[in-house]
């Protein structure tokens, strides 16, 4: 965990700037409420969030839009992660029913494309 | 591996000659060879040099304030925010699922995928630190408002008040801090909407909008500014005025001086929020003619032979 002040300190002063501003508009979270203080995962945030407002050129606004679908992916990708686990941990016939299931559907779909 | 700071019980702010002070201090107290009977010196020892190691080297101290190497002096590795994202932290940032995409699901599935992260739906559009980032934590006070204000370059620079109004229609004064940047937010406290439960009202953020200034410009925390002078001033020399944020301040102009030469009026910069420090206010010099022609500059110049042989255009011309 570390300070505001800690996290500032690391970028220009533009970049810390941005970095206010990001965390005012709640793109990032602290950990911890007043004082502020920012785990491992909202450091790491911060991080791909100067990286991307560098590689893909962008404002705010579009930063904004980018980090809420890899948000929606991850939290997916988290709940598909569980949902999977679940059906490993079910008797064979029925993880053989249920691919067998997920196998017909997966066809079916296709075929109304 | 205690943070080596600590170890040395300086700030992070400490200058060299403390971390020296310290260093010494706790080295002549620690040293094995003036500790004979202490086993547990020469650890604390090795761990008071190995702090010393780290904090008396700029370059690596530098490093280590940035989360690039760690208290050993190692390069941490390169992490992703991915390697977070699945990770148990990573719910606060999760997105709602709507109930039209659980429609699908069974009734035991869509209850799960309910009770995914507190993510989008705490958000509730704008809000700061103090509003907390639970949904029920967020309804306990009143609601943020947030509005954005003009502010003069030299306000914004060297700090003052300014009256901004309000969505609702309150007009309230804001003290700017000195070394304001554009889009900074300021948060003011208790200043949002009131809050209907008799609870603390809301916070009200304001977003500063810089303005230009005519002939200051900012760079980082320099100021820069290009100054007229007379002909007679670049040639002789002399005092002259020169606007700063925070006032005139007399210039040296050393004779001689041309279009182009640059003066540095050391402190006279903006304040860093952050290093504390002051930058500095760099003057470039413009050599203007007067407005009209002069009959006497013009005869002086006819009969001055040193200023016909001299072609400033010389490098040009041997470069094409």
């Amino acid at each position: 965990m570390i300070t505001l002040d800690e996290l500032l300190a690391r970028y220009d002063s533009a970049t810390a700037v941005r970095l206010e501003r990001w965390i005012f508009r709640g793109i990032v979270r602290p950990d911890q409420v007043d004082p502020p203080r920012f785990a491992d995962i909202d450091v790491a945030r911060v991080e791909l969030l100067v990286e991307l407002g560098d590689v893909l050129a962008c404002d705010d606004e579009t930063l904004e839009s980018v980090m809420d679908l890899l948000d929606q992916v991850h939290g997916l990708r988290r709940r598909l992660t569980i949902v999977a686990q679940a059906i490993g941990r079910q008797p064979e016939a029925v993880q053989e029913a249920i691919a067998a299931e997920l196998h017909r559907l997966d066809e079916e779909t296709r075929e109304g494309d | 591996m205690r943070d080596p700071y600590e170890i040395l019980g300086v700030a992070k702010t400490a200058s060299a000659d403390e971390i020296r002070n310290a260093y010494r201090k706790l080295a002549r107290q620690n040293h094995p060879d003036l500790h004979p009977g202490d086993k547990a010196a020469e650890n604390r020892f090795k761990e008071i040099s190995g702090a010393n190691d780290l904090l008396s080297d700029p370059e690596k101290r530098k490093r280590f304030d940035a989360g690039e190497i760690d208290a050993q002096g190692q390069e941490k590795p390169r992490g992703f925010y991915r390697d977070h994202a699945q990770g148990p932290h990573a719910r606060k940032y999760e997105a709602h699922m709507s109930e039209e995409d659980m429609a699908g699901m069974g009734d035991i599935f869509a209850e799960m995928f309910r009770r995914g992260g507190a993510g989008r739906g705490a958000r509730g559009g704008f809000q700061g630190f103090g509003a907390g980032f639970e949904e029920d934590q967020f309804q306990q006070g009143g609601g943020s408002i947030s509005a954005t204000m003009a502010v003069p370059f030299t306000v914004a620079a060297a700090g003052g008040k300014q009256r901004v109004q309000l969505p609702d229609g309150r007009t309230i004064d804001v003290t700017i801090p000195e070394g304001s940047e554009d889009r900074q937010m300021i948060r003011l406290k208790g200043q949002g909407m009131p809050n209907p439960r008799g609870g603390p009202a809301g916070d009200l953020y304001v977003e500063l909008h810089v303005q230009p200034h005519a002939f200051f410009t900012r760079k980082d925390s320099d100021i820069h500014i290009e100054l007229p002078v007379s002909l007679n001033e670049a040639v002789l020399g002399g005092k002259v005025n020169v606007p700063t944020i925070t006032g005139k301040v007399a210039l040296t102009i050393p004779p001689g001086s041309n279009t182009g030469s640059t003066l540095r009026l050391k402190g006279r910069g903006v304040l860093d929020r952050r290093s504390k420090t002051r930058g500095d206010q760099y003057v470039k010099l413009r050599v203007v003619l007067p407005d009209k022609p002069d009959e006497k500059l013009k005869a002086f110049l006819e009969g001055w032979d040193a200023g016909k042989a001299y072609d400033p255009r010389r490098q040009m011309e041997s470069q094409t």
